[in-house]
């Protein structure tokens, strides 16, 4: 270490007088435009993935709560009728329409945010809590019973509903509990039950003093039946013909209808033994809630069903105010259905944001690589360090602000819901990330002002330290993800989110250290075994491609990250999406049994199976008796019994997969039928004995089980015994159930065949039915989006690192061109030149996202995602392999690298070869 | 060649040996962590197979009714099948026979008694070695009569004694008995699981609305002769588990699952109504501790690796330091690397041997050792150890030593590998040439002039540091440490979370390298200024060499942080077993209350010898949104303030001042009744408008020395317009009290109103001894009325609220209102209730768990509806604290947990009452006792005869159950012995290192010593430099350690049901014991750095020595 030089005084550089910026963009206007147009394809993305995920959970609580319906997330507040004791005055006073109205509006306040209040289908009013038998003997009396009748007066009639015939209820004198008649109206439904007409009068028994007359001035419609304000209490739109639990074969039943009070006659019903109550009912307004907010939601319900919220409303309705709502266990279940999702989508996400990250931090660093000498350059004229990477920086904000902007506008015009938010971060960071990237590389690149340039095509065998500590940490955070994964399964954590994508980082990353070790030790083998065809052959394309195969760039890192994880990440949602279909397809097949079936509860009319199979599209129908209440061993337990036609049911049974038996297994001989039995049944009741079975119509046969199986179409359940039809004697045998497979089957074209007698089910129907919840759709469209562009980027990437080497080769092409190199042998040279290359990549990424997926499996459960929550899962939905998952990416990956090479020669071949030649070039 | 290597190792007598050591000690400790964790698994297993608190759970009970002809192929069958259920192992049966019911004469009972229900008792044939006699003797059989013998307690009761006579009525069909009373015993034990097929469960006396005595100890042919009616047979089958293995868990449960449902299927016990045995679930709870324990262990195994891994790494690499020259030599001749390797394997093997042929037979007594101190050895646990080991042990400790042997050989082929590539260096500048390691350990340490590690500047500490802090949070996502479940739910070990702790002290230690450059950059500036040769050269030593110093600081580092782990772990465990118990028991004693309770229950506690406090308390559960429940607790706080165990750091504040907070002001208003009245007499009457006829039933409302109203019947009242004398019979030791309201129940009349006049004209007191006090009526009175029933709540049909019409007497006014359209089935009542009118407070302040606020969406401050009983109380949450002791709802746990609230019982019946005129009825109670006589309270308790054994809750036993937990305690006498041997290894570490130092620089002190440098600031240079990186060390390692035993402790340490204890862990580290170890660690490095350092090598020969090839 010698001593440090004298430093040159500082000398104050006057500022450049060419503007920076200006004089790239105009010296560049392609590259700049090019970064323009990634930057706003991924910002677009990067925004809209958000929203989309939020658009489709939004949807899918949308779908929850609508189909838990109002009766169940319409938040009830109730009041019993004020304390007896007061005065009648007073008692009469709370329970008036300005009294509620003005308490409507003070509970409305106690709601807590995110929960919002519809108000259009919000009501109060007043009802009877008992619903007094009413003497009338013109109501309809089923069982002898009289009629009831429930009391309501509830707000805004006139805006839910429109006046059929006669007029709304009204109230023409200040009503209270003496009052002797009240005006009601009933729905057209309620009439309807009830033979209410218009001017019918209806006598409410009241204590103490003449029944109270009710009478009709109007039969009125909803307009919106379905709406909060009609269906948190249905009694008031539809009467229900109640029947009680009493033993005997004919119960009593009768009536229960309500009739529609004016609110200003409330105070009336304090004068009957209806029990009136007060309540207000608050129907949550569904466009406001979000999927998003259901951590904040769920507080807020709380608050309201057993907090402070309750305690708000007491007080500014009445101490003894209860509020009762299952909104709470809605939104529970909808939680559970989405944390079972979430992960498999982050796992999307999380492939294709490296994708996009590699591709961007790929596009800067081939950007940087291009420009290497122009730096070089400037570097070893003074340029600082800081001062380079701050042009660069300008340089690429320039282009990439106004593009990230334009992408994220387009992104939130395109997906119109969800929160802004987080698309504006994802935006903001993939533009950032493609403004740093060049500044960066640049800077780390060129760290050293270096008196040569070094050589870019030899390749060291031994890579970094660093380099080595990094992989190494990746290996261990990937093994014990994937061990977690494995252990685990996907619960809602971010490190098994990344766990494919960590596996195809770090085979792509041995692949990369593997690369040059192949390279050095394999070529020369490689070329030792193809020097005898390559010999014969003529001229020197196999060799010159051969050895500048063998020469890597030094920029090939990048593109076989991007590649190596796009490839895995879509061999991996593909194969998930796959797994879905194939788990739907099969359920659907277990639970039809085959491509439809009919089933009775009654004997099929005996030309049913012949016009089924007239039926288009037809191509067997397998009739089978089931007798779902037979009782093997004269227990007390009933076995399904299937009676079948062997052949016919052998058949079915193959061509579903579900429980095969060779053919003429279950055929009986000398009184003993031979049968087919679950494991359960088999268990239960022994294989050896025979043993007898009673059936519905009290014959009994003898059966003896030869054959188990898990399974068997015609049932779906665990116990079954399959038995010859034939043995089971003309009253039993007869057929109850036809199994029909075919393809393009018309549900309603086989109902018709069987004349309605039967409820017929298809397994297409069945297999629409299972993808029911937006959330389920939703997601599976978000995966598909993701993967897709995950590949679309992986192929980008492709393109960028042949369009880095393009200048390069098509010098080296018009150089042999003036060699005496052919039009086609030169495409042949460069189509062999690329091909290792990405025989490579398409193998590694085929091998990788095998190998993740064998890797992942045991871990990763579809069945939230594939079948609906309600239903039993009677497949396990298994993540497997799928070879077009693997292969077809792959083959894109092979044919885009070759069609690449093959466009450019015939590019450069028609282009003139003068430019490459001119003298003084430095290439 | 094994001459070769046996006199190379001669060579290196000091390095091989300090390596032979480690390698030993290694070996030695990891296979008796192994022995270790299979002896105490086992032991453990059979402790708690053993344990009498569990005896009833293993066992085997079969109760059934059986024909008198089946009695012996029932007894064959549950024989049988009991020996099934234990899969083989040795069964003894014991049996109780029983006869049905039988009435005790009218003559026993006390006289107010009488009217109501009889007292029952039974014959049973008992198993008489579980009995002990305390009077006459044993029944016999005879012709006329039967002879009983009596259990103490009934004959205590009933004050029968040997030769009394009775007939007893069969309560069955059947002929009556006639008994003669030979004998009294009582049960040899209690809690003998044989009690459980006891209907009294031993106690000999049972109150549940009727009581029963019992049972009557009879000759077997008394029960199987006919002459009794017939009852049940009752089986015990308990097994003899001291053999059993923990590998033998698995399949003695599914033995036990099946073996006890198939006791119902013979035909002989078709008759069975019970068979049941928990040994299932005690299998479990066994099988989930031992986890713990076996993670735990692991845990600390892998710590004490890596210590060990970097103690033989650090060896080793002196080692081929040394011999560099050696081998240089060798590979110039033509040595090929597979030699130099093959002899260094051979040296390593050299080390192995000895080491894995010791260590098995070293481990059964270091085991015995380990078991035989700390808390293991107050269980006094039997330790199966052969004195061979077994094979696991012979298999860990061979696995161990050649991993030690590779950690040795590693570093000499790496040492020789960059030599072998680029030929060796020209000596460099002369001025470089004093300093050793630029002549010696250049090739071996080709960056060993660079301040930090080759690795480390690759970044090798940060992505150590990331992996850690993945493994980390994901440990810190689980509530059940390193013991995780999987998807199926079966909870195992994960290898990762295992891992998370030694990761985090790797990264820690290694990041504390990056601090050494720094620290080094500034001791050489402050040496530079000082004065004097030896300050000087060892700050400049010590900045050039802090590479080197880099490997023996780590050590050091490691070994300080291990032990703070250690003894974190040690004193939080303890510390936290008091926790869980204060948190589980909530005071010194608890009781909870049997059924319905009565006046004076309280007094009689408070009452109890050795009793401080005495606090009523009523829990309930309150359900809240989302299928959640919480605990509503309402404690009598002004009594509970001293009672009340809860850490201070679960509340912001203290628990005194907290409770405060909830204290109610102000004294029940009413008729004050003196202390010591045995009756209380109201005479009132009551006149209708439509004449006699209706009958009233009277409650008075009574509230005790603690303001705890309790509702008690004072009899009938019939509206005939006469006076009547109530009469109230009170216990004997109710303290004083006050009248607080009276209550009236009656059945709504049909169709038309009554309108009654009430007037109470006089209540007297008379005390136990017959005085009389006259007490007065208060004049001011809130009334209600309520109808109830089917009674139609409208304006004419409702009673109406009481009014006071006249004062002296008092006299009240009220309609009963009617029930309108009656039916035979439909009934209404109505009830009136007349207060002692007092200011009621405007609501009950209370004390949330963060858990029930979440739950609940409210903030302290808002104000909450809770449910007592089934009235609503509004109470406003004054504080929030992070939980509440003794409130855990075991029904509601997890996502079921809604919190809890707590409130004081007093404001809560002052609103109660004031609002519905109800109360709350205590049914539990929280007592202080003195100190040290919790148990004598509990035993007294015990002994009453409506408290069961389990409805006393005791502080001292949980905690005892706790600590005595021999799952628990393992793993802490293990992290001890990880740190004991961990300052071990340092010292090794160190002392090789300062050696190798030494030795290293003889050259360097031979020049100074030639230039007259006198040997002793040579020694003081050499301590110095030592004396700063062993204090560095220390502070290092003690600023490590606290933070990861923060961080880490309490992740890790869980209790025996594989959760995380509640309350959390607290860590602690107590400066006495933190400072031993500093001592420990640091004695033998500064002894090695205090020695006379400089060898009285001659320095001339030292210089001559100079390029000895």
């Amino acid at each position: 270490m010698g001593r440090p030089a004298p430093r040159t005084p500082a000398v104050r550089v006057p500022p450049l007088a060419a503007p920076w910026v200006r004089t790239r963009l105009r010296a560049a206007p392609g590259a700049a435009a090019a970064l323009a147009l990634l930057v706003a394809l991924t910002a677009c993305l990067a925004g809209a993935f958000p929203r989309a995920v939020d658009r489709y959970e939004d949807a899918g609580l949308h779908r929850a709560l609508r189909q838990a319906r109002p009766e169940h997330t319409t938040v009830r507040v109730s009041v019993p009728q004020p304390d007896p004791g007061l005065p009648a005055g007073q008692r009469a006073r709370a329970l008036r329409p300005e009294v509620l109205e003005r308490q409507f509006r003070k509970v409305l306040g106690t709601v807590d945010s995110p929960l919002a209040v519809d108000r259009a289908q919000s009501a109060y009013g007043v009802a009877g809590t008992v619903s007094p038998a009413v003497p009338d003997p013109w109501l309809p009396r089923p069982t002898g019973l009289p009629a009831r009748v429930s009391l309501a007066a509830q707000s805004g009639l006139a805006r839910h509903a429109h006046v059929r015939t006669g007029r709304l209820p009204r109230a023409a004198h200040p009503v209270d509990g003496t009052t002797p008649e009240v005006e009601a109206a009933v729905t057209a439904a309620t009439a309807k039950g009830l033979h209410i007409r218009v001017g019918s009068v209806i006598h409410v028994p009241a204590p103490g003093r003449p029944p109270l007359a009710v009478r009709i001035t109007g039969i009125i419609v909803p307009h919106d039946p379905d709406g909060a304000y009609w269906s948190t209490v249905p009694l008031l739109r539809t009467p229900t013909l109640v029947t009680l639990p009493t033993p005997g074969p004919d119960p009593d039943k009768y009536w229960l209808g309500a009739l529609l009070l004016a609110p200003e006659a409330a105070p009336a019903l304090l004068g009957t033994g209806t029990n009136p109550a007060r309540y207000w009912h608050l129907a949550p307004d569904l466009r406001a809630l979000h999927a998003h907010d259901l951590d904040l939601l769920k507080p807020a319900v709380a608050a309201l069903e057993s907090g402070p919220a309750l305690q708000r409303a007491r007080a500014v309705t009445d101490y003894g105010a209860d509020i009762g709502t299952d909104l709470d266990d809605t939104l529970a279940s909808f939680s559970r259905l989405r944390s079972g999702i979430s992960p498999l989508v982050s796992v999307a996400a999380a492939g294709a944001a490296t994708v996009v990250a590699v591709v961007l931090l790929m596009a800067g660093g081939l950007a940087a690589d291009r420009r290497r000498a122009e730096l070089a350059l400037l570097r070893a004229r003074g340029a600082s360090l800081s001062g380079l990477a701050g042009r660069l920086l300008a340089e690429t904000a320039v282009a990439a602000l106004p593009a990230g902007a334009l992408g994220l506008a387009v992104a939130l015009l395109a997906v119109p819901a969800g929160r802004t938010g987080p698309a504006v971060a994802a935006a903001l960071a993939t533009t950032l990330t493609a403004c740093a990237a060049l500044p960066l590389r640049a800077a780390l690149a060129h760290r050293t002002v270096r008196l040569t340039a070094p050589r870019e095509d030899v390749t060291s065998l031994r890579p970094s330290r660093r380099r080595t500590v990094a992989e190494l940490t990746l290996l261990v955070l990937a093994v014990g993800a994937v061990a977690t994964l494995r252990r685990r399964g996907t619960t809602g954590d971010q490190l098994v989110a990344v766990a494919p994508v960590l596996v195809g980082v770090i085979a792509a990353l041995l692949l990369l250290r593997l690369h040059p070790l192949l390279l050095l030790r394999l070529h020369p083998l490689l070329l030792r075994r193809l020097s005898g065809p390559t010999g014969r052959l003529r001229g020197a394309i196999g060799h010159l491609s051969l050895a500048r195969a063998g020469r890597t760039q030094a920029s090939a890192v990048l593109p076989l990250l991007a590649l190596l994880t796009a490839l895995t990440t879509a061999a991996f949602g593909g194969s998930v999406l796959a797994g879905v279909a194939e788990a739907r397809d099969r359920a659907a097949l277990l639970t039809v049994g085959a491509d439809a079936r009919a089933d009775s509860g009654a004997p099929l009319p005996a030309d049913a199976p012949a016009r089924v199979r007239a039926v288009p599209g037809v191509r067997a129908a397998t009739a089978v008796s089931i007798s779902y209440q037979a009782k093997p061993a004269d227990g007390q337990d009933s076995v399904p019994l299937v009676g079948v036609d062997p052949r016919a049911y052998g058949e079915l049974a193959d061509r579903t997969g579900a429980g095969t038996f060779p053919a003429g297994r279950p055929t009986g001989r000398s009184g003993t039928l031979a049968a087919v039995a679950s494991p359960s049944v088999a268990s239960a009741y022994g294989t050896r004995r025979p043993f007898p079975v009673r059936l519905e119509d009290g014959s009994t046969v003898t059966v003896r089980i030869v054959l188990v199986r898990d399974r068997t179409p015609a049932v779906t359940g665990p116990d079954f015994l399959v038995v010859d039809r034939a043995g089971l004697g003309a009253v039993a045998g007869r057929p109850t159930a036809l199994l029909v497979t075919g393809a393009h089957l018309d549900a309603g074209a086989l109902r018709r065949a069987v004349g309605g007698a039967a409820a017929v089910r298809t397994r297409a129907d069945e297999r629409a039915r299972y993808a029911d919840s937006p959330l389920q759709t939703g997601a599976e469209h978000v995966y598909t989006a993701a993967v897709t562009a995950g590949a679309g980027f992986a192929v980008l990437a492709l393109l960028l690192a042949l369009l880095r080497a393009a200048p390069e080769r098509a010098a080296l092409l018009a150089r042999l061109r003036t060699m005496g190199l052919t039009r086609a042998e030169g495409r042949r040279l460069l189509i062999l030149e690329s091909l290792p290359q990405a025989l490579l990549a398409a193998l590694g990424g085929a091998v990788t996202g095998w190998a993740a997926i064998r890797l992942l499996a045991p871990g990763v459960d579809l069945t939230t995602i594939a079948l609906p929550s309600a239903t039993a899962p009677t497949v396990a939905a298994e993540l497997h392999p799928d070879t077009w998952s693997l292969t077809v990416p792959a083959l894109l990956v092979l044919t885009v690298s070759t069609g690449i090479a093959a466009l450019q020669a015939w590019w450069s071949g028609r282009r003139g070869s003068v430019t490459e030649l001119r003298a003084g070039d430095s290439r | 060649m094994t001459g070769f290597v046996f006199s190379r190792a001669r060579a290196h007598r000091l390095l091989l040996g300090a390596a032979l050591l480690t390698v030993v000690l290694t070996t030695a400790v990891l296979a008796t962590l192994t022995a270790y964790s299979g002896a105490i698994g086992d032991a453990a297993l059979r402790h708690v197979l053993a344990d009498p608190r569990n005896a009833a759970d293993t066992a085997l009970i079969v109760k059934a009714d059986v024909p008198p002809a089946e009695r012996a192929a029932a007894d064959a069958a549950v024989r049988a099948g009991a020996r099934k259920t234990f899969g083989g192992l040795p069964v003894t049966v014991r049996t109780l026979r029983r006869s049905g019911p039988y009435a005790l004469p009218r003559s026993l009972q006390p006289a107010v008694n009488r009217s109501g229900d009889p007292d029952l008792t039974y014959f049973a044939a008992l198993d008489r070695g579980r009995l002990r006699l305390t009077a006459g003797r044993f029944p016999r059989r005879t012709a006329d009569g039967i002879e009983v013998a009596l259990p103490q307690t009934a004959a205590r009761a009933l004050r029968l004694r040997p030769g009394d006579r009775l007939t007893l009525a069969n309560r069955l069909h059947g002929p009556a008995a006639r008994v003669r009373v030979v004998g009294v015993y009582r049960p040899a034990s209690v809690t003998e699981p044989y009690w459980r097929l006891d209907d009294l469960l031993g106690r000999g006396v049972k109150k549940s609305g009727f009581t029963t005595y019992g049972p009557l100890l009879a000759d077997p042919a008394v029960l199987t002769g006919g002459r009794t009616s017939a009852g049940a047979t009752g089986w015990l089958a308990s097994a003899d588990f001291a053999s059993v293995p923990t590998g033998r868990i698995g399949e003695l449960r599914t033995a036990a699952r099946e073996g006890s449902t198939a006791l119902r299927k013979p035909t002989a016990l078709s008759g069975t109504t019970v068979s049941q045995t928990a040994l299932p679930d005690v299998l479990d709870r066994v099988d989930r501790s031992l986890l713990v324990a076996r993670s735990t262990l692991l845990i600390v195994a892998l710590l004490l690796v890596l210590l060990a891994g970097y103690a033989l790494l650090l060896v080793a690499r002196l080692l081929s330091t040394e011999r560099a020259d050696e081998t240089r030599l060798l590979r110039a001749r033509g040595a090929a690397r597979t030699r130099i390797a093959a002899l260094a394997a051979a040296e390593a093997l050299l080390l192995a041997l000895p080491a894995a042929a010791c260590a098995p037979l070293l481990a059964g007594p270091l085991t015995a050792l380990l078991a035989g101190h700390g808390p293991l050895a107050r269980l006094g646990l039997r330790l199966d150890l052969p004195a061979a080991g077994r094979p696991v042990v012979w298999l860990a400790a061979v696995a161990v030593a050649l991993g030690c042997a590779l950690a040795v050989t590693v570093p000499a082929l790496t040492g020789t590998g960059p030599e072998a590539r680029s030929r060796p260096r020209r000596p460099g500048p002369p001025c470089a040439r004093s300093l050793p390691f630029v002549r010696r350990g250049k090739t071996a340490r080709p960056a060993g002039s660079r301040a930090v590690p080759a690795p480390l500047r690759a970044g090798a500490d940060l992505g150590l540091l990331a992996i850690a802090g993945v493994a980390y949070q994901q440990l810190g996502r689980q509530g059940s440490g390193a013991v995780a479940a999987d998807r199926t739910g079966t909870l195992g070990i994960d290898p990762l979370l295992v891992a998370a702790p030694a990761l985090a002290l790797l990264a820690g230690t290694v990041l504390t390298l990056r601090l050494l450059p720094p620290v080094a950059r500034f001791a050489e500036r402050w040496a530079a200024g000082g004065r004097g040769l030896p300050v000087a050269l060892a700050g400049w030593q010590f900045s050039r060499r802090t590479a080197r110093a880099a490997g023996p600081v780590l050590l050091l580092v490691l070994a300080v942080a291990l032990g703070m782990l250690a003894i974190g772990q040690a004193a939080s465990w303890d510390r936290s077993q008091d926790d869980q118990a204060d948190f589980r028991a909530g005071a010194d004693v608890r009781v909870l209350a049997a059924g319905e309770d009565e006046f004076g229950r309280t007094d009689l506690y408070a009452g109890l010898p050795h009793v401080r406090t005495a606090a009523p308390a009523v829990r309930g559960a309150q359900p809240l949104s989302g299928d959640r429940t919480a605990t509503v607790l309402a404690l009598d706080t002004a009594h509970a303030a001293d009672t009340v165990l809860m850490r201070p750091d679960l509340a912001d504040e203290p628990v005194r001042p907290l409770l405060a907070r909830l204290a109610p002001r102000g004294a029940p208003a009413g008729a004050r009744v003196p202390a010591g009245t045995a009756r209380l007499r109201l005479t009132a009457r009551l006149h209708s408008s439509t004449g006699p006829g209706t009958t009233t039933t009277v409650t008075v409302t009574l509230a005790d020395r603690y303001g705890v109203p309790y509702q008690l019947p004072a009899g009938q009242l019939s509206a005939d317009g006469r006076p009547h004398t109530l009469t109230l019979a009170l216990g004997a030791s109710a303290g004083p009290a006050t009248l607080t309201g009276l209550r009236l129940d009656l059945t709504q009349p049909t169709d038309r109103a009554e309108q009654h006049r009430l007037t109470l004209k006089e209540l007297t007191a008379t005390g136990a001894d017959g005085t009389e006090h006259r007490l007065t009526l208060p004049a001011r009175w809130t009334t209600s009325a309520e109808a109830g029933g089917a009674a139609v709540p409208s304006a004419a049909t409702s009673p109406t609220r009481p009014k006071v019409t006249g004062t002296r007497p008092l006299t009240f006014a009220y309609s009963t209102g009617y029930l309108p359209y009656a039916g035979i089935w439909t009934v209404a009542s109505v009830t009136l209730r007349l207060q002692v009118t007092r200011a009621a407070p405007p609501e009950v302040p209370a004390v949330a768990t963060d858990r029930y606020l979440a739950a609940a969406g409210a903030r302290p401050g808002q104000r909450v509806g809770l449910t007592v009983g089934d009235r609503t109380v509004q109470v406003r949450i004054v504080r929030a604290v992070r939980a509440l002791p003794a409130t855990a709802d075991p029904a509601a746990t997890g996502a079921h947990d809604g919190g809890a609230v707590l409130l004081d019982l007093h404001t809560l019946n002052q609103v109660l009452q004031a609002r519905y005129g109800e109360s709350a009825v205590p049914n539990e109670w929280w007592l202080g006792t003195t100190p040290g006589d919790a148990a004598r309270v509990a035993a007294a308790l015990r002994a009453l005869p409506d408290v069961g054994p389990g409805q006393v809750v005791v502080r001292d036993e949980i905690a005892a159950e706790l600590r005595d937990d021999p799952f628990g305690a393992g793993p802490t006498a293990a992290f001890t012995a990880a740190a004991v041997v961990a300052a071990a290894l340092a010292a090794v570490g160190f002392t090789v290192g300062a050696a190798g130092a030494q030795r290293a620089r003889g050259g360097e002190f031979a020049v100074l010593r030639a230039l007259g440098v006198p040997r002793r600031q040579l020694a003081r240079t050499v301590a110095a430099e030592q004396a700063v990186l062993v204090g560095l060390a220390l502070a290092v390692g003690l600023g490590l350690g606290t933070v990861l035993a923060r961080a880490v402790l309490p992740l890790i340490v869980l209790t025996g049901e594989a959760t995380r204890p509640v309350p959390d862990l607290l860590v602690l580290l107590p400066p006495g014991r933190v400072g031993v170890l500093l001592a420990a660690v640091a004695v033998v490095p500064l002894a090695v750095a205090a020695m006379p350092a400089v060898r009285r090598a001659d320095p001339a020969r030292a210089l001559r020595a100079r390029g000895g090839e």
